[in-house]
């Protein structure tokens, strides 16, 4: 083995052990914050607070061209259970339970994450997520 | 004569290229995740990059991807698409020449790295929220098992493939 490819293979572990450090940390995350943000198309349109959610329910949010997600809430967990995008990858990412990895359906530009913010209709949006 | 069977070359490659992304596409995610794949059209790139055709790769690349957005039948894959293939292209022809032919398999995870990397910051312009970074460390892992194995794929298969500058020199 030479020198280029031992470094090949040295810059591939640090790559590789980084990934898995970022993923585990994500993963593991908790945040004390439970509020629920649904983004359509990069506009905030519905937030729930589920620290405040007794009894499960689901509803449906409609988008252009017939697209459609139907969300789950539990206490403290948020989920798109079914979906008209072909993909369902947002279905299958399951429910979501802390701030760092939001659902995203990219097919209908739907945008699920948990924040640190008040409800709609406060006005205080971030920067960012405007 | 010389640039016919150029043509017909680069046709085929697109060709082989767009089969082997639909078939892939019709393989069931594994992993919930948005944007883990195996990339296995990656190789026909890898191959012409190999053989010291970077250009052609190029046009193969952005034919496939034009094409296989058609397929599909959305805009929104072939922006993304066209961000993760253009990244992908250029880091694997850059790490190609400080790598070389015999270390192919580090060429192909650095352009499933890049790739992923260029699907982000689509997603980051077309959803317009800065959160779908947090996706990065996992699609970091995945790049480098996919690429690796399309990598690895491209090495065993050179030797199955003549000499290609025969047609397009």
């Amino acid at each position: 083995m030479n020198k280029r490819t031992k470094i090949c293979i040295l810059i591939t572990a640090l790559l590789l052990a980084a990934g898995i450090a970022g993923s585990v940390y994500i993963y593991s995350h908790e945040s004390g914050q439970c509020t629920a943000c649904i983004y359509q198309d990069g506009r905030l349109i519905q937030t729930i607070d589920l620290n405040d959610v007794t009894k499960n329910y689901t509803f449906d949010i409609t988008g252009p061209d017939g697209a459609s997600n139907t969300i789950e809430v539990h206490q403290g967990e948020i989920a798109i259970v079914a979906a008209s995008c072909p993909d369902k990858v947002c279905v299958n990412m399951g429910f979501i339970k802390n701030d760092m990895l939001p659902i995203t359906c990219l097919p209908n530009k739907l945008v699920i994450k948990i924040e640190n913010k008040g409800l709609l209709p406060d006005e205080n949006f971030d920067g960012l997520s405007r | 004569m010389k640039s016919i069977k150029k043509l017909t070359m680069l046709a085929l490659f697109t060709t082989i290229a767009l089969i082997i992304f639909v078939i892939e596409s019709a393989i069931p995610a594994v992993v919930p995740i948005p944007g883990v794949k195996l990339g296995l059209a990656n190789i026909v790139t890898l191959i012409l990059i190999q053989n010291k055709m970077p250009k052609e790769a190029a046009a193969v690349l952005l034919m496939r991807i034009i094409l296989a957005s058609i397929f599909a039948g959305q805009m929104m894959s072939f922006i993304f698409s066209l961000f993760g293939g253009i990244l992908c292209w250029l880091s694997m022809v850059f790490v190609h020449r400080l790598a070389g032919s015999s270390r192919i398999w580090f060429t192909s995870i650095i352009g499933a790295i890049f790739h992923n990397i260029g699907q982000i910051i689509a997603a980051v312009l077309t959803l317009k929220s800065l959160n779908v970074l947090y996706y990065l460390p996992f699609l970091l892992v995945s790049g480098i098992i996919t690429g690796l194995f399309t990598g690895l794929c491209a090495y065993f298969f050179k030797k199955y493939i003549p000499d290609l500058h025969r047609f397009f020199d």
